[in-house]
């Protein structure tokens, strides 16, 4: 029953941070692959306060919220400038330098050892079944986005948006300003996958820099295009089904030493049939 | 000035490796990212040869190049050329040859272990050679000397051999060549036979250097792009004259900052250059984009 619960809470947590990515990437056709260091930067910024400073947990959650819009902000400017390819390329590099910055900052991180013991919620450490109730949490906050998101999407705002994703020069002749537009979408997508940093650290309550490395960037766009880029149910689906199934493979009796590796390989393999047989995914609606 | 000529000799590796890519991707059009990580592939194989059967260093280093250019051509004609007549776009192809990458990365990680393997062109420690006051290790002198070495040949193979030359055709345009009946995919095999082999020699220089590792697949692929888009895409000497200076500028990097800044030095310059000039230093085109 606990195995349970930890896989629904860290399917829950990638749920909410793929909502993010494909939010940017899916609707809007922003192709990053830095949504990983965004998790790692709402994960520190929240851990820090949390532990050093005591803060309570509302507080490091716009905190975490506020620290990853400002990076995905700050980052908009030069790679909002690029298109197609490039844009991929300098995105996966800022995973890089955001994993520098995680590893040698060491004042404010730690380094390479990393942070450990960061508190949860509050709520949490007063009740015994701590677990079902950050589980609610989560569910609560990731119904909130789903809600807040087709809303978005609902709206007129989000009718510019695809049209930015589907081409950007009409939309401009249309009398749309798209950078704001692209710009605005990009931060979101960073807040939303930032609070869901701050939920991955306070929950396994021990973070390090090699948790937010280019890995966990490629993962969050591997969980988007499986589920299905520009679709909100997809995101989750993609998520759960790649938190679950390589957990599935610790069944399968693979011994201790290969599990790693096994369960990297299985993503590869995912990957790989997915662009050859379904680029657009189980419920995506938009092919890159 | 040591620091300099450090950087030079690694950036000609670099170079290679970014030769090699940019002449892959001006005949095919998309990015395969699996491209390190098989040269690293054909680095790991000297290796084993060199330990298992105490070969000569250059020996298990074209040894390890041809088993490398069988997996690139085996990638590119079960997997990356049926995508393309699917009508995969280039970042389709992008995401899958990553999902090559990592699946490539981590059968490497469970045959030769997660960890750094040293490989030096001699089991003992040779003296380095005194060069104006500049210090210059064996390894070192290999890695510069058949770098240019495979620099020169490609060059003349690409500016006088008939091949070389419907090579450079399709870089220019790919349909013009398909209807003057030069068979296009039969090129781009021997594209893909070239470009993979001096990566592969590239890789096993570079290890010279800083060894081998599983995740130095991504790491190599990543300096190539760079080197291939700072010199201008489909450009042999834009790729070489970016990959020295990605060379250099690592190094000074290194210098100043520290090594734990490597990639963040690599990774402002790609991103200075795609800014300021996204046609590099020598390109006739602009780099690909979606829209």
């Amino acid at each position: 029953m606990d195995y349970l619960l930890h896989i629904a809470i860290l399917s829950s947590i990638y749920s909410l941070a793929v909502l993010g990515q494909n939010y940017a990437s899916g609707y809007t056709g922003l192709i990053s692959i830095n949504h990983g260091a965004f998790m790692g930067i709402g994960a520190y910024a929240g851990a820090i306060l949390l532990k050093w400073y005591g803060v309570p947990f509302p507080v490091a959650f716009l905190a975490a919220g506020a620290a990853t819009g400002l990076a995905a902000w700050l980052l908009s400017f030069p790679l909002l400038k690029l298109k197609g390819d490039s844009f991929v390329l300098v995105s996966f590099g800022f995973s890089f330098i955001a994993f520098n910055l995680f590893l040698n900052w060491r004042g404010l991180t730690n380094g390479a050892l990393g942070l450990k013991a960061i508190p949860g919620p509050e709520l949490v450490n007063l009740l015994d079944n701590t677990k079902i109730i950050f589980l609610a949490i989560l569910l609560a906050l990731i119904l909130i986005t789903l809600w807040g998101l087709h809303k978005i999407l609902q709206s007129s705002y989000g009718v510019v948006i695809r049209a930015t994703r589907e081409n950007q020069k009409v939309t401009q002749i249309a009398g749309h300003c798209t950078d704001s537009y692209r710009r605005s979408v990009f931060v979101l997508s960073g807040v939303i996958t930032g609070i869901a940093g701050l939920f991955l650290a306070s929950y396994i309550s021990t973070i390090d820099p090699t948790l937010f490395n280019y890995h966990l960037s490629v993962l969050l766009l591997i969980m988007a295009i499986l589920g299905g880029l520009a679709s909100l149910k997809g995101s989750i689906a993609g998520a759960t089904l790649l938190i679950v199934l390589p957990e599935l493979l610790r069944f399968l009796g693979l011994p201790n030493s290969i599990l790693a590796e096994s369960q990297q390989i299985s993503y590869g393999l995912i990957l790989i049939l997915l662009m050859y047989y379904r680029p657009v995914g189980l419920f995506g609606t938009y092919k890159i | 000035m040591q620091i300099i000529l450090n950087g030079l000799i690694v950036g000609s590796a670099y170079a290679l490796m970014g030769i090699g890519f940019s002449l892959i991707y001006s005949t095919v059009r998309y990015f395969n990212l699996a491209y390190g990580m098989v040269a690293v592939i054909g680095a790991y194989v000297a290796y084993t040869l060199m330990n298992s059967w105490s070969l000569n260093y250059v020996i298990a280093m074209l040894a390890g190049a041809l088993v490398a250019v069988l997996i690139g051509m085996l990638s590119s004609s079960i997997l990356f050329k049926p995508m393309v007549r699917r009508g995969g776009s280039s970042l389709v192809i992008l995401v899958a040859s990553f999902g090559l990458l990592i699946i490539l990365q981590n059968i490497s990680a469970l045959i030769w272990q997660n960890t750094t393997r040293a490989l030096s062109i001699s089991d003992r420690i040779l003296p380095g050679y005194n060069l104006f006051g500049l210090i210059i290790t064996p390894n070192q002198l290999m890695i510069g000397a058949v770098a240019l070495l495979m620099m020169l040949i490609l060059e003349l193979f690409l500016k006088k051999t008939r091949y070389g030359m419907a090579i450079r055709a399709i870089g220019d345009n790919q349909e013009l060549t398909k209807v003057l009946g030069l068979k296009t995919e039969q090129i781009i095999l021997a594209v893909y036979v070239i470009g993979t082999f001096i990566s592969a020699i590239s890789a096993t220089l570079i290890a010279l250097e800083i060894g081998i590792r599983p995740t130095h697949g991504v790491t190599l692929v990543i300096k190539a792009i760079i080197a291939a888009i700072i010199g201008g895409l489909g450009s042999i000497r834009g790729a070489l004259l970016g990959g020295l200076l990605l060379g250099v500028a690592e190094n000074l990097g290194i210098y100043f900052l520290g090594g734990q800044w490597q990639d963040t030095v690599a990774f402002t310059l790609l991103a200075v250059f795609l800014l300021v000039r996204p046609e590099g230093l020598f390109a006739k085109k602009r780099l690909v984009s979606v829209n």
